[in-house]
């Protein structure tokens, strides 16, 4: 089996203090305090978090709000960078951690895909490839040229999803993206994400707190608590240690 | 298939990564697209905004302006003389002000999606080029009005050459500015405040509304080099009329602050491109 993901000792710290010294007055005024080394309040979103992730294996990270799974992310999606560690990932990767990214009110529902899918890092040629898949998938084919302020929200939500499902790469990281639309399209979605999480070259994380949908889609399951890895075992145990936590 | 290989590690050194912003050029695209579109699609008249601001600063200038405050302009007609300055003006301070709001406005893609950064104000220059462009055929259209209709001696082809010289000159002066405050309002929010004093002493250090032929003023001439909007100016304007094409040389002041700038633009953006999501 070869590696997709590498994530080797990682630590995400972020400084307590109230502002960061957003305008410039105030990043003078931490001048002489930074001079001094006057003790800043440090929180580690992450410690020491290593992990790795075989190529066409699906894994769920599981934790409580704040134990640090966006941050893991977001730190493999390369929006934001560690402050140790090292993170090796081979492929082409894409991040899901919004659905519609990027969507604009003003534009028509096909000029959205254009734009969604090239900031999810889609080529023109790949998003017209997949066009008619999209559209087909998201069941707004009739509205496609009407401009997205027009839809439902509903509708709005499932075109996002269908970009997003047929985007193509080797690596997806999918953060809290299901449950999109009425029940129907819930079931379509989730047939989809089953779908890609099977496919053997794709490399899938998913960050949910739906624990049922996570054990559907995954068989391995990584627990976060406060910035560490507890356990990283298979997804129904590490489920049942995550309830058993509260 | 060669398989892409990414090392994530703490803050990124400073480099270029020119060539994953070659590889990010459709995303640039469509931004600048999605900007342009926006901007015309309810608008009647579409893409004549473009030119009814440059076209009303300059029928000011050369009707109130010029009456009181007699600029010598030589052969080159008077609102000719206002417009070649107000467009190329345009170009620069729209660029800088869009810019420099562009990765606020774009903040929601940035907290979400990994891009490089540079690809939000280049988008935004992007848009405004295409403002200068019609800008430039409507100059064109009206050179050819005094040229054949009043029989003023106007050297089309002569601008033209003159505008592709000074278009290098004048593109990185922009983009470097564009650059610097585009980062640097991310970083300091109060830089947002400023743009308008700056732009509005550039406006003042730049030879829009007054020409440097006339007089010597040494100190003015120094300034005035150090400002590569001038240079470019000075071009187009020398060749409105011109029987023969008048090559301006550049001067050294200008070619050193243009390098400086623009090493100080990537260089700033560069260092706090990582950290942008985290700030913004």
């Amino acid at each position: 089996m070869k590696t997709a993901i590498d994530v080797k000792e990682i630590w995400k710290e972020y400084v307590k203090t109230e502002s960061s010294g957003a305008n410039l007055r105030e990043s003078l005024l931490r001048i002489p305090r930074q001079l001094f080394k006057t003790r800043q309040e440090k929180f580690y979103a992450l410690q020491n978090v290593s992990f790795s992730l075989e190529k066409g294996e699906s894994i769920a990270l599981v934790g409580k709000n704040g134990a640090g799974k966006s941050t893991m992310l977001k730190i493999l999606a390369r929006i934001t960078p560690p402050t140790r560690g090292e993170c090796i990932i081979y492929g082409k990767i894409a991040s899901l951690l919004e659905v519609g990214t990027g969507f604009h009110p003003e534009l028509t529902g096909r000029e959205n895909i254009f734009l969604n899918g090239s900031i999810l890092g889609m080529k023109k040629n790949d998003i017209n490839a997949r066009f008619d898949e999209i559209v087909e998938f998201s069941g707004v084919a009739s509205f496609i040229d009407t401009q997205l302020k027009k839809y439902s929200s509903g509708m709005q939500m499932r075109l996002a999803f269908s970009v997003a499902a047929f985007l193509n790469a080797d690596i997806l990281l999918i953060d809290e993206v299901f449950g999109v639309g009425d029940t129907e399209f819930q079931q379509k979605s989730l047939e989809k994400l089953r779908q890609i999480s099977q496919d053997k070259g794709k490399s899938v994380i998913f960050v949910s707190h739906d624990l049922d949908i996570l054990s559907k889609l995954t068989t391995r399951g990584i627990l976060l608590q406060d910035g560490c890895i507890t356990a990283d075992t298979d997804i129904h145990s590490c489920i049942s240690k995550y309830r058993d936590s509260f | 298939m060669e398989e892409k290989k990414i090392i994530i590690r703490p803050q990124n050194a400073f480099r270029f990564r020119t060539a994953e912003l070659l590889e990010y050029r459709e995303m640039i695209y469509f931004f600048a697209w999605r900007d342009t579109k926006i901007r015309y699609r309810h608008v009647l008249l579409g893409i004549i905004w473009a030119i009814v601001q440059p076209l009303f600063m300059a029928l000011v200038f050369t009707g109130i302006l010029h009456t009181g405050l007699k600029v010598p302009t030589g052969d080159t007609p008077v609102f000719l003389y206002f417009l070649s300055g107000i467009i190329v003006w345009n170009f620069f301070s729209q660029s800088v002000i869009f810019s420099s709001t562009s990765m606020l406005a774009n903040a929601h893609i940035i907290r979400k999606v990994y891009f490089p950064r540079l690809a939000v104000p280049l988008a935004a220059i992007f848009t405004k080029l295409i403002d200068f462009v019609i800008d430039l055929i409507f100059f064109t259209v009206v050179a050819l009005v005094y040229k054949f209709i009043f029989n003023h001696n106007i050297n089309i082809s002569g601008v033209w050459l003159a505008l592709l010289l000074a278009f290098p000159v004048l593109a990185i002066f922009t983009t470097s500015v564009s650059i610097f405050l585009s980062g640097l309002n991310v970083r300091f929010r109060d830089v947002r405040n400023f743009i308008p004093y700056f732009i509005q002493i550039m406006f003042f250090l730049t030879p829009v509304i007054y020409t440097t032929r006339a007089g010597n003023y040494p100190l003015l001439k120094t300034i005035l080099e150090l400002n590569p909007l001038n240079f470019c100016i000075e071009i187009f304007r020398s060749n409105i009329t011109a029987e023969t094409f008048q090559l301006i040389t550049i001067p050294w002041a200008t070619v050193v602050l243009l390098i400086f700038s623009y090493l100080a633009a990537i260089y700033t953006f560069r260092k706090m491109e990582d950290n942008f999501a985290d700030m913004i």
